[in-house]
């Protein structure tokens, strides 16, 4: 078996051409791919003239190209702050030509896994991101992983922001961060199928069960959509309840860890939940259909009420899905509890906005985009129907859906508000709880499991 | 050649490569999972020591642990004698010759290529209360109003991730048990005809016995596959509703990355690997038994 | 009697046959119809208007082909590597003669048994300490060392079959160990290399947890995980989902059918060898 010299360089070089070229190849790959990330996250702005008042950083001299990864959850297209925030960054980053923003999204369970993850590590990847403050930002601000934002605050800035909106971003006398929205918990009602089944919008708690009631007889339709697949939707119903039962300032009182969560009013409120499910007021599986579903069925008329965060008042307008009248929409409070609780206690407030990582390249510039975000989508906002601005100014009220107009007026007449509970809580009883709310959307509900569970977390 | 075949520097040039990395990504995270496991840890703060609470936590204090083993047992046991079971007789009756042969071979195994995401959100949607597949066939049939949601109500949950977790590899273990069959010589089954044996007691004294080592293979594969089985059932039900349908791995996933209790979702994780370890061992050795008592008869 | 058997036999078949078969038509066709057909009005049989539109409207908005290429990717430049790295270790534990080969080998049967999400956070940590969670080396490398083990496996039992005249005969050929190799052995073992990468191409086409974590930008992400996103985008939208799904999947089930010969042998060998 003679085997030819010249036959075994050629397979020899063969094949170390072809481990060459799978290796250039992986290196062409990571390096292409740095390259297309700057180029396909480049708006296509027209090349504007650089506006001189609004740069006064020295790195904006040396032209040099600051990539800053902004990460949010908006990720849905229907979502009408996805656009909002697509326009303002293209605006910004029109006035500030070295500065190129990189948007990053996932939706809200994956993101706040993302985050959490991100930031076991060193977060390389995120400068400025969307998170909620108080209980949420709080662990975060404890490892020491945020910018304080108090050097970058001109007296300009700060006479703009709306008084008493800033206290979930404040933490050990420094600021992390500035508002940018409130949200406002809201029931929303369908007239027209209230009309159809002879009943009216509820106004208290027996009202409710009466209205679920007649709502049933109606073909097709379920009374209450609650999207509880979604912890946090399952979640809304039963602070709600819990809201009325308690009273605000002993429900915030609870969630600062001052008072326990054994009164009697939380096991009330629990049962009304489940008795809600036992009648069928939330269809026969609330726990198939999550927060997309549950919004989906109301806007589609298949559903009569639903009990959302202020923002789906834009949903209602101009998701182009939707197929119900608009304008026979009401939005209401969440029904009161004869003798107990305060109406005047609300369900919202200031929780979410833009933060800057701590281990950011380019703390002066992330910075200044933090702040101009959060002013911009706070206006957009509130320009929208979508939220309640926490910046004063000068705004174009002529976008304000009627529904939204409803829920300022509601806003107006609130007194206490508290916060959504995943938002006040550290992550391990936040995320217990919005397990624990789902057992009342399920046969079998155990009363006593539901406290003690309760109580664990809670009351560390 | 034996001389070159002994290089040490050959050696360790074949070896090395593969060796290394392999250690460096698989082995040492493996020992750092559980060297967290014996810790208090959330990934930002201080590492508090607690030995092997964490464990001991599992069985005592944890509502949901418990039950997530004994659904990945069931799942085990759905594999082993359901799946493997069916693959087997499929297995069987294409090896021994049916018109479209090959079609039916090929057929079976397409599942097997499809992603389990898409695996999951498809059967998602068969099993869904108002529009599902499965839904719609059972009310044309009875001609009634049944709406049952086989995802969201805890009864029936796992076992309706069950269902697709069988189904996917049915092709796989059958695909195996073919070649395995196709591969014993003809000569054992002629002399079993000679003796007048019966095509089930052929299979019964002839096939199953030389296809040990494959049956062994396949059971460790399918019995492992179910105890770390994630993916499916992530997709279709989180390990809802309300932990209805948790295995170890969801319930470890939580842990981990949604409640940052990366010491306990470690010992989550490491129980795991001691099962899959456990129960590899001990079908080794009833194998290993099986085989003695068989060439001692 | 016997034949009675027999036609009972058959129509088994095909009962499991529709039933293996029978959800892709359903989502193949579902991916064409408008939500009144899916839910109700035209539920299992061929569409009545083909609504292409879902198809165009998932490649551009979904960003569904760009992880496709990025699955491409990644299970390529697995399958390289895995193949090349595997080979090279499989051999020397199958053919050479060191003092450890047995404690390596099962070394590397441990990792057939570890399950992988074991092995998440370390990993997660490490990628994130070497600065390399932003790119495709994040991924890559975990499914490399992953695949090996199953590689490793597979080949040993291959390397073991081959007769030892024919390696004597290279070597007394005076060819040194880096010739033999290339130019006799791995010529002789390309049926089990293909056997080998088509475990790793299939485990790494279709991971899913991994990729959920390790990767973070839209621009790297794998097709199971775009999927996954995509579809908790458009809960509602029936037809765009399946569209996205039938994408993802068409081209693995081609392949397949092309190969289905290829395939089919590789694992049938590799199941009795190994």
């Amino acid at each position: 078996m003679m085997i030819k010299e010249e036959e075994i360089h050629m397979k020899v070089k063969k094949i170390i051409t072809l481990l060459l070229v799978v290796a250039m190849m992986t290196g062409i790959i990571g390096c292409t791919n740095a390259d297309n990330d700057a180029s396909l996250n480049e708006s296509t702005t027209d090349n504007a003239a650089v506006n001189e008042e609004t740069s006064d950083d020295s790195q904006a001299t040396t032209d040099e190209e600051i990539v800053l990864n902004v990460w949010h959850q908006w990720s849905n297209d229907t979502n009408e702050l996805k656009k909002l925030y697509d326009e303002a960054v293209a605006a910004y980053e029109a006035e500030h030509p070295n500065v190129v923003i990189n948007t990053e999204t996932l939706d809200t369970e994956a993101y706040k896994t993302k985050i959490a993850a991100e930031f076991a590590g060193s977060a390389s990847g995120i400068d400025v991101f969307y998170y909620w403050g108080a209980g949420m930002a709080r662990k975060l601000v404890n490892a020491d992983a945020l910018l304080p934002l108090d050097d970058y605050l001109t007296d300009d800035v700060k006479a703009r922001i709306l008084p008493g909106s800033t206290g979930a971003f404040e933490y050990n006398g420094q600021t992390f961060s500035v508002p940018m929205f409130s949200w406002y918990m809201t029931l929303f009602a369908n007239k027209a199928l209230f009309d159809e089944a002879g009943t009216k919008i509820p106004t208290t708690y027996a009202e409710l069960v009466s209205a679920s009631e007649k709502l049933l007889a109606l073909d097709d339709v379920t009374p209450f959509a609650a999207g509880a697949k979604d912890g946090w939707n399952a979640a809304f119903i039963y602070q709600a309840m819990a809201l009325r039962e308690v009273g605000g300032d002993d429900v915030n009182a609870m969630l600062r860890g001052e008072k326990p969560f054994t009164a009697q009013g939380y096991e009330e409120a629990a049962k009304k939940v489940s008795e809600l499910y036992d009648m069928g007021a939330f269809g026969k599986n609330p726990l198939e259909s999550g927060n997309d579903d549950a919004n989906s069925a109301f806007i589609t008329g298949k559903a009569a009420m639903r009990l959302m965060g202020s923002w789906f008042a834009n949903q209602v307008y101009t998701d182009a899905t939707a197929t119900i009248d608009p304008d026979q929409v009401v939005a209401v409070n969440i029904p009161v509890i004869e003798g107990k609780g305060n109406p005047s206690d609300y369900a919202g407030g200031f929780i979410e906005s833009f933060w800057v990582n701590k281990g950011t390249s380019y703390p002066a510039e992330a910075a200044e985009f933090a702040i101009y975000i959060n002013e911009k989508m706070g206006q957009a906002a509130y320009e929208t129907g979508t939220g309640f601005s926490g910046w004063t100014g000068d705004f174009d009220e002529s976008g304000l859906n009627p529904l939204f107009i409803q829920i300022k007026e509601l806003l107006s007449e609130g007194e206490t508000g508290v916060l959504a509970w995943d938002t006040s809580l550290d992550s391990e009883p936040a995320t217990i709880h919005n397990e624990l709310v789902q057992t009342l959307f399920a046969d079998g509900f155990d009363i006593e499991a539901f406290i003690e569970d309760h109580e664990s977390a809670i009351n560390q | 050649m034996d001389r070159i075949l002994s290089n040490k520097w050959y050696v360790a040039i074949f070896v090395l490569p593969a060796l290394l990395i392999f250690i460096a990504f698989v082995i040492i995270p493996i020992i750092t999972t559980g060297v967290y496991s014996l810790y208090d840890y959330n990934g930002i703060g201080e590492k508090v020591f607690l030995g092997f609470s964490n464990y001991i936590e599992l069985f005592t204090k944890d509502r949901y642990f418990p039950d997530s083993v004994k659904n990945s047992f069931i799942l085990v046991a759905a594999s082993l004698f359901i799946q493997l079971p069916i693959s087997f007789t499929l297995a069987l009756i294409l090896s021994r010759g049916v018109r479209g042969e090959k079609f039916f071979r090929t057929i079976y195994f397409v599942p097997v290529v499809i992603s389990s995401m898409v695996i999951g959100q498809l059967w998602m949607r068969i099993f869904k209360s108002d529009y599902g597949l499965l839904n719609i066939l059972i009310r044309t049939i009875s001609g009634s109003d049944f709406e049952y949601a086989w995802l969201a109500q805890p009864k029936t949950a796992f076992y309706a991730t069950v269902v697709p977790a069988v189904w996917q590899y049915i092709g796989y273990h059958m695909l195996i048990f073919y070649a395995g069959i196709k591969s014993i010589p003809n000569d054992y089954y002629e002399a079993a005809q000679i003796d007048g044996a019966t095509k089930f007691k052929t299979t019964l004294k002839i096939t199953i016995p030389l296809l040990s080592p494959v049956i062994k293979t396949c059971m460790i594969f399918a019995l492992t596959g179910a105890l770390r089985s994630f993916d499916l059932i992530y997709v279709m039900t989180g390990g809802g509703p309300n932990h209805a349908s948790e295995v170890p791995s969801t319930l470890m996933y939580t842990n981990l990355f949604r409640k940052s209790l990366y010491g306990y979702g470690s010992a989550q994780a490491f129980f795991i690997v001691i099962e899959c370890l456990l129960f590899s061992l001990i079908i080794s050795r009833i194998f290993k038994r099986a085989e003695e008592n068989a060439s001692s008869l | 009697m016997q034949k009675l058997k027999k036609e009972l036999q058959f129509l088994l078949l095909i009962i499991i046959a529709l039933t293996q078969i029978f959800p892709l038509y359903w989502l193949i066709t579902f991916s064409l119809k408008t939500n009144n057909e899916i839910f109700g009005d035209n539920v299992l049989g061929l569409p009545e208007t083909w609504r292409w539109v879902n198809y165009t409207t998932a490649l551009n908005d979904g960003g569904i082909l760009r992880y496709f290429m990025n699955s491409v990717i990644y299970s390529g430049l697995t399958v390289v590597f895995v193949g090349i790295l595997s080979a090279m270790a499989a051999y020397a534990i199958a053919r050479m003669h060191w003092k450890h080969k047995t404690l390596v080998f099962s070394i590397f049967t441990l990792g057939i048994m570890i399950p992988i999400q074991a092995t998440l956070l370390p990993l997660f940590q490490m990628m994130d300490w070497m600065g390399l969670k932003g790119g495709y080396l994040g991924l890559l490398i975990p499914y490399i060392a992953f695949g090996i083990p199953m590689s490793i496996m597979i080949l040993t039992g291959f390397y073991k079959a081959i007769p030892r005249e024919m390696e004597e005969a290279a070597y007394i050929d005076g060819c040194g160990i880096f010739r033999s190799f290339i130019t006799i052995i791995l010529p002789i073992m390309r049926p089990a290399i293909a056997t080998a990468s088509i475990f790793t191409f299939l485990g790494t086409w279709n991971e899913l947890i991994f990729a959920n974590t390790l990767i973070d930008s839209s621009t790297y992400r794998t097709l199971p995980v775009g999927i996954m996103s995509f579809a908790g985008q458009y809960t509602t939208d029936w037809g765009l989902i399946g569209a996205g799904m039938v994408i993802a999947t068409l081209p693995t089930i081609l392949i397949y059918f092309l190969l289905s010969n290829q395939v089919q042998q590789s694992l049938m060998a590799g199941a009795v060898k190994g």
